[in-house]
């Protein structure tokens, strides 16, 4: 045993050294790599939010635009990362009219910005802007993650606004406690951070992401990436994907504040106690048409947190659909790619006095087995 | 393109330099093992001799590498993946470097024999030990007893005593950024922290603050120095709260270490080849995964990381306030400033949204109202 033991160390070791060579060679010089990768327009600022514009052409089949409003923590060309992984690549080809919210890097000067300006200031401009661009009364609109949570506040606010309320891996219901950051949450000093950090860092942010799964994130993930270290397709993508975790803006110091303390430390959205700007959001106020979509195995936001949505608003039209991915895996495992994007075009064109094709309706029928309705 | 490329092969002739005496270190290492009476068995014993047993020489490879390629890395997405990849890619192979020790030291053992008590709890120990080891590279260094203990006492030490610490960090806080880690080698034991600190002292206190706070102003120094000594004691209280969260972070990889102990007798007798070794990784960091996930599940690890947090928080906190008083003597503005102008922004940007928001709708309604009077308009 001992022979094979010194030898398979020295092999072991020598193929692990030729890797890190190439992996060395392959990427050193790689400054950055693209992203976002669909042509787009801005068509609105305000401070460091800027709004995008996405335009199918011809193709266009859903005559009420949809506003995609991703979270403040890092950034939303996550769905437009590579060619054959955009979905906002897909929901075009569709034919839906795309804005796209980017809430940009929040620096120092912004740390006094609250949930109030995110979702009552800049949310509501750019939803009137895009109403009076469009000349629609009202616009559909796709929140994730946290930016969810803000398109489900707005929409309680705002009904008489929204179309149709589209939510993927949204938290609503925080009190769920099977997810590490619902156990964690209970025992952050929001204050003391806020008051001391100003805004949160991102990299904080990152480190407590990290730590979810720290043999698989820090270790396993690399090891991995040595074993396809020859293939330079596999190797952009990898580094696309390193790029969007590690690209995380800070926090504004008084939207961690509320959220923390509001939502993930008193679950007030869901009990009905959540005020904004003076108001209180009640979730019953939701009577339009939703389209609550989850991971069953995200460990960000676990589906106990993102289901509730479908039981707590007022509409009596909610489709609930629970996809067997995790959190990222909602934009850009082959599955979300292949079912998701259609089965959410489908969706809001039929919601939106649209035509849904007839090759497309046949798709959208056969994805029906993996929905379930809630209400209804 | 023309200059990468004559980095790039500036880096290939070192690297096959280094690669041409690591061979022969390798190869020489191997004629005497051969040449030795009961070979690899020989081996086992020679773990700790790092000089010979071929598991260290990776570790020279890896020390070489590092230095071969960190003068030659560039900054940018590629250059930070491959550091995380080399880093990653450590630990595995101090994985495998811990896999070939064990295995190695397991000869002394004859497969079928029955174990006594004492070879098991032998067997146990040298897991544990060798275990021991292999953490300390994944983690960084772990806190000694003697470090848990010092961080005690000294966080137990009256606000008054630290008038003592007062005395010796007081011309240090121009270089404040540099304390913190400079303290935390002191308390470690490391004497040469101790002189950097020392150099720290005589150097800024001859040429800072020292000066200043001889002037006879002794209201205003006593609220300083109030100042200097609160930072202080939330430092210590700060090292404190971090040995001990890091003490937890180790106890808890023991414990993964006695489940993958369990596992690894599973291997015990088989051929030790690449594939088997990919298999004990895959178990060792599933396992870890598993067992750390229960830790942060405990109240145990959210209380102490609210602890370390809040304890990080307050001697920033403290930091900054020194720095306030500080920032008095010079013409730059301060924390307080430079927040009194972001707030004062803030309310001068919403303020405009609102007039903007109440002047569209003032529009729209006069819009209406025209268009009711004079419905042609």
């Amino acid at each position: 045993m001992g022979e094979n033991v010194m030898e398979t160390m020295i092999k072991e070791t020598a193929k692990v050294q030729q890797k890190l060579l190439k992996g060395f060679e392959n990427l050193i010089n790689i400054k950055d790599v693209e992203t976002g990768i669909t042509p787009k327009e801005l068509v609105y600022q305000e401070d460091k939010v800027q709004l995008f514009h996405y335009d199918p052409g011809s193709k266009k089949a859903c005559p009420v635009p949809l506003l995609v409003v991703y979270a403040l923590v890092n950034r939303q060309y996550m769905m437009d990362i590579q060619d054959d992984l955009s979905l906002f690549r897909k929901l075009l080809e569709r034919g839906l009219d795309l804005y796209v919210v980017d809430w940009g890097y929040p620096t120092k000067i912004d740390k006094y910005l609250t949930m109030e300006d995110y979702i009552l200031g800049y949310m509501d401009n750019i939803m009137d802007f895009v109403r009076e661009k469009t000349r629609n009364e009202k616009v559909n609109i796709l929140g994730i993650c946290q930016g969810g949570t803000f398109s489900i506040i707005y929409s309680a606010i705002f009904p008489q606004k929204v179309n149709t309320l589209v939510t993927m891996v949204a938290p609503v219901d925080f009190d769920s406690g099977d997810a590490l950051l619902n156990v964690w949450a209970p025992f952050i000093d929001a204050d003391l951070m806020v008051d001391v950090l100003g805004n949160i860092p991102g990299e904080l942010l990152n480190l407590g992401f990290l730590w979810l799964k720290p043999f698989q994130l820090i270790i396993d993930k690399y090891v991995g990436l040595l074993d396809r270290i020859d293939d330079p397709v596999a190797t952009k993508n990898f580094l696309r994907m390193e790029k969007w975790i590690f690209d995380s803006p800070d926090q504004p110091g008084e939207t961690f504040r509320k959220y923390v303390k509001e939502l993930f430390q008193e679950n007030r959205l869901c009990k009905g106690q959540f005020e904004l700007g003076g108001k209180l959001v009640e979730l019953k106020k939701i009577t339009m048409p939703v389209l609550n979509m989850f991971g069953e195995l995200d460990h960000l936001v676990s589906p106990k947190c993102s289901r509730p949505l479908s039981e707590l608003v007022g509409s009596k039209d909610v489709t609930t659909i629970p996809y067997p991915v995790g959190h990222i895996g909602m934009y850009v495992s082959s599955r979300a790619q292949k079912e998701m994007a259609p089965t959410v075009a489908n969706w809001l064109i039929e919601k939106s006095g649209g035509v849904v094709k007839k090759s497309r309706q046949k798709k959208s029928v056969r994805k029906k087995g993996t929905q379930r309705k809630s209400k209804n | 393109m023309e200059e990468t490329q004559s980095s790039w092969n500036d880096v290939m002739s070192q690297w096959m330099r280094f690669q041409e005496s690591l061979w022969k270190e390798w190869l020489t290492f191997a004629e005497k093992s051969m040449e030795s009476m009961t070979g690899v068995a020989k081996m086992g014993v020679a773990v700790g001799d790092k000089t010979a047993a071929p598991w260290n020489l990776y570790q020279s490879w890896f020390e070489s590498f590092q230095k071969v390629f960190a003068e030659k890395s560039e900054e940018g997405l590629g250059a930070t993946v491959f550091n995380r990849t080399f880093h990653a890619s450590r630990v595995y192979l101090d994985l495998l470097d811990f896999w070939s020790k064990t295995l190695s030291s397991l000869k002394d053992f004859s497969i079928g024999e029955p174990l006594s008590v004492e070879k098991i709890r032998d067997i146990r120990q040298r897991w544990i030990g060798q275990y021991q080891s292999m953490m300390e590279s994944l983690w960084g260094g772990v806190p000694s007893a003697e470090l848990k203990e010092t961080a005690n006492a000294l966080s137990s030490a009256s606000v008054a005593a630290s008038d003592l610490a007062w005395s010796f960090i007081e011309p240090t806080f121009k270089n404040m950024t540099q304390v913190p880690g400079v303290l935390e080698k002191v308390v470690k034991g490391d004497r040469s922290a101790v002189a950097d600190l020392g150099g720290i002292f005589v150097k800024n206190y001859e040429e800072t603050i020292g000066k200043a706070l001889l002037a006879p102003s002794v209201g205003y120094f006593k609220e300083f120095n109030e100042r200097v000594n609160n930072m202080m004691y939330a430092c210590i209280q700060f090292n404190t709260s971090k040995a001990a969260f890091y003490s937890l972070f180790y106890a808890t990889g023991i414990k993964a270490a006695e489940r993958v102990y369990d596992k690894f007798t599973e291997f015990v007798g088989k051929e030790m080849t690449p594939e088997t070794f990919r298999e004990f990784y895959r178990i060792w960091w599933t396992i870890n995964e598993d067992v750390y996930q229960e830790l942060f599940r405990s109240e145990e690890f959210s209380k102490l990381s609210r602890e370390v947090n809040s304890r990080g928080l307050l001697f920033r906190k403290w930091i900054d306030d020194v720095f306030e008083q500080i920032l008095k003597f010079t013409s730059l503005p301060s924390k307080r400033d430079m927040d009194e102008i972001y707030r004062s922004l803030y309310d001068l940007k919403k303020e405009v949204r609102n007039q903007k928001r109440t002047m569209k709708e003032l529009e729209e309604r006069l819009g209406k109202r025209n268009s009711k009077r004079n419905p042609s308009l």
